[in-house]
């Protein structure tokens, strides 16, 4: 019965297995394939073995590349954070479901565009004829001469925009599900409102936190439309110099090489998370169920008999495993 | 003495007036219930004393003073909640000393006092434990020394053993009155169980539709109540609707339509020819086989026919049919069930009760009917 159940599961993940494996794990190792071969004449990858990409990594444009691609992901993720944890508090307080849906929609609105118009119409709000610059020259904010567009700070700025959805709603996914009850027992308590969000609602959604940061710090490190679209010469990532090396050097095992730091560089966080989730995150109800029984076992011998109902109902309950084994 | 007053409490939501003019004082010390139907109000008022829902107009006043506009960090009054509310990302030790780290007491002090609230409770030992580990009992003990441990005035319940099966429903009782014996705060305990309040309560307040109907000591509640609602909501009870005729000092006789005349105790000194309703408790009631010798004037007997036996070990309940009236009678057992003469189904048999065993009701309403209608048994 198990094992047929077991081939059940099997089948059920066989679909999404091969989908990794064919669009995900051997583009992968055929990139990582690429870094060690040829250029030939004609922009495609030549024959025998070569170290040549690698070497071509230590230009000396790239370490102030990968530093900004570095601090721009890790900026626009945190931004993106601190951003998405109060509309979601405010979101999952709302009990109107009319009213909480109008403003998830408003939330997910911007998807259904396309994202290129998006970014455009970022380039209209920043032109050095727009109207956010206009304001604020009349404003006596900045002069005349600053450029609001074509730099790293728009480049930022339209990151953050586009990846807080991406923020939002695994955030959001666990605010939902969270007991608002628990911040009335923690004011109850005597816990300032503050108190209560950081050491009570914080820890209650950390889950969504830290997927968020996965889904948002991802993306970011290999963002390259909006450095192409709204950067200035000093604002490339490595994300668009990998797409400059493919459509106009023509350099693939140069390009290869560079994912290749970036997929590394992607993967150790993914690994720290998962690692992170191992050592921190809820163990397994088994666990606890097994932890339970032995904590039991130990208070039985102990308890006074008042409270001998409670483990009576673990003795019920451990029972009820035997029989089921 | 005086520890809690709520003065005129009104709570509108919308067009639902969940509470109207609620006034009344609780004493130090003593564990008071508000007990009450769903929708009566009780939470409603529990969350208002807590500070987690402001109130219309009205005033709270803990200990002398006035609290009704402060939050409810700053109150001297602790909530355990119906399900607990325990942290689940902490440990029980965590979730005890919750309360004095967010109140920044210093940590020598916490590893002082957690252990001996843990104590207190009976937990040592589960320190590490997740609320997840622990069963529906130690949940609630964490729950109770969580909020013990602030040292508040008064500390409120709501529907606490709600949430338990039958069995610990019961020691928790035992466990809640052992306790608040132990730590001396005032305790205010919100329920829908009447046996729950009549077990733990030194004084109980009944609501209904949020206005207070009675409040009492539980004996006063069950042997006076002041209402049909009041005596219906604690306990069985009988009631009658007759007119007073032939006043003789403190007594009179009651005429019921359909029914033998009553001689009852006029506690109320009400005059001739007053419409009365009465309630007579089941275990008034003595239940005979045979007709037993009248010794008093005043003892009242009656002739019926058994229409239902629920035999309880300790009790028997029989419904009985005296005329037009289908009366609830409860016999306790005190000598040995096996060798008397048992009472059965369609048996004929006598009820006798005192004058002074009925109680004269203030008020009888219509819209109670639903509580007082006997269980259909046709």
């Amino acid at each position: 019965m198990k094992l047929f159940r077991n081939c059940g599961n099997f089948f059920l993940g066989l679909p999404a297995f091969v989908w990794l494996l064919i669009f995900y794990a051997l583009p992968a190792i055929v990139i990582f394939f690429i870094v060690f071969k040829p250029v030939d004449s004609n922009g495609g990858i030549g024959e025998g073995w070569t170290l040549q990409a690698v070497c071509e990594l230590k230009d000396p444009s790239y370490p102030a590349i990968m530093w900004r691609t570095f601090w721009q992901g890790i900026v626009s993720t945190f931004v993106c954070i601190a951003i998405s944890i109060p509309i979601c508090y405010q979101l999952a307080r709302i009990s109107n479901v009319k009213i909480k849906n109008f403003f998830l929609l408003l939330i997910v609105v911007p998807f259904w565009t396309n994202f290129l118009i998006r970014i455009y119409a970022w380039k209209v709000f920043l032109h050095p004829d727009g109207a956010l610059k206009h304001l604020l020259v009349w404003m006596g904010v900045i002069p005349q001469s600053t450029m609001l567009l074509y730099n790293q700070w728009a480049v930022l700025a339209v990151m953050i925009y586009t990846y807080i959805p991406f923020a939002v709603l695994p955030i959001y996914s666990v605010a939902e599900k969270f007991d608002f009850s628990l911040l009335d027992a923690a004011k109850d308590l005597g816990a300032s409102s503050f108190y209560a969000f950081r050491k009570v609602f914080l820890p209650g959604i950390s889950k969504g936190v830290l997927t968020a940061v996965m889904v948002v710090l991802i993306p970011a490190f290999g963002a390259y439309l909006i450095p192409d679209l709204v950067g200035g010469k000093d604002s490339h990532l490595v994300g668009d110099m990998i797409a400059r090396r493919v459509f106009t050097d023509r350099n693939l095992p140069h390009a290869s090489a560079l994912s290749a730091v970036l997929m590394i560089a992607v993967f150790l966080p993914l690994v720290a998370f998962i690692w992170f989730r191992k050592i921190f995150g809820t163990k397994s109800p088994d666990d606890a169920k097994l932890q339970l029984k032995q904590q039991d076992t130990k208070q039985r011998l102990g308890s006074s008999l008042l409270f001998t109902s409670d483990t009576n109902v673990s003795q019920n309950q451990q029972k009820g495993e035997e029989a089921n084994e | 003495m005086e520890i809690l007053r709520f003065e005129n409490i009104t709570k509108k939501y919308g067009q639902n007036t969940v509470l109207e003019d609620v006034s009344f004082s609780i004493n130090a010390g003593e564990v008071f219930s508000l007990l009450g139907p769903s929708g009566c109000g009780k939470t409603t008022l529990l969350r208002i004393c807590g500070g987690f829902e402001p109130c219309d107009s009205g005033r709270v006043i803990l200990d002398g003073v006035d609290i009704t506009d402060q939050p409810p960090n700053e109150r001297a009054v602790r909530t355990v909640f119906q399900n607990y509310a325990l942290f689940p990302h902490m440990t029980v030790w965590d979730n005890v000393a919750f309360g004095l780290k967010a109140t920044g007491v210093d940590p020598k002090t916490i590893n002082e006092e957690v252990p001996k609230y843990l104590e207190l409770v009976q937990l040592s030992g589960f320190e590490n434990r997740k609320p997840g580990q622990l069963s529906g009992g130690q949940r609630q003990r964490v729950a109770i020394a969580r909020a013990l441990i602030n040292k508040p005035k008064v500390l409120l319940l709501d529907e606490p053993l709600a949430a338990l099966d039958l069995k610990l429903r019961q020691r928790m009782l035992i466990e809640l009155d052992t306790l608040h014996d132990n730590v001396g705060i005032t305790f205010i305990f919100v329920t829908h169980d009447q046996q729950e309040a009549m077990s733990i309560s030194d004084h109980i307040a009944v609501l209904k539709s949020g206005k207070i109907k009675q409040i009492g000591t539980p004996t006063e509640l069950y042997e006076a109540p002041k209402s049909s609602f009041v005596a219906a909501f604690i306990g069985d009870t009988n009631f009658f609707e007759g007119t007073v005729t032939n006043l003789d000092g403190d007594y009179c006789d009651l005429q019921i339509e359909d029914f033998p005349l009553l001689h009852l105790y006029n506690d109320k000194n009400v005059k001739e020819g007053a419409l009365v309703h009465i309630s007579i408790r089941p275990e008034k009631f003595s239940v005979y086989a045979t007709k037993p010798e009248k010794t008093n004037p005043k003892t009242n007997l009656l002739f019926g026919k058994v229409e239902e036996v629920i035999y309880l070990g300790a009790h028997t309940r029989y419904w009985i049919r005296v005329q037009d009236w289908r009366i609830s009678v409860i016999k306790q057992h005190y000598g040995y069930a096996l060798d008397e003469r048992s009472i059965k189904w369609g048996d004929f048999v006598w009820l006798s009760f005192e004058a002074d065993n009925a109680y004269m009701l203030d008020q009888y309403l219509e819209d109670d009917e639903e509580l007082l209608a006997l269980p259909d048994l046709d």
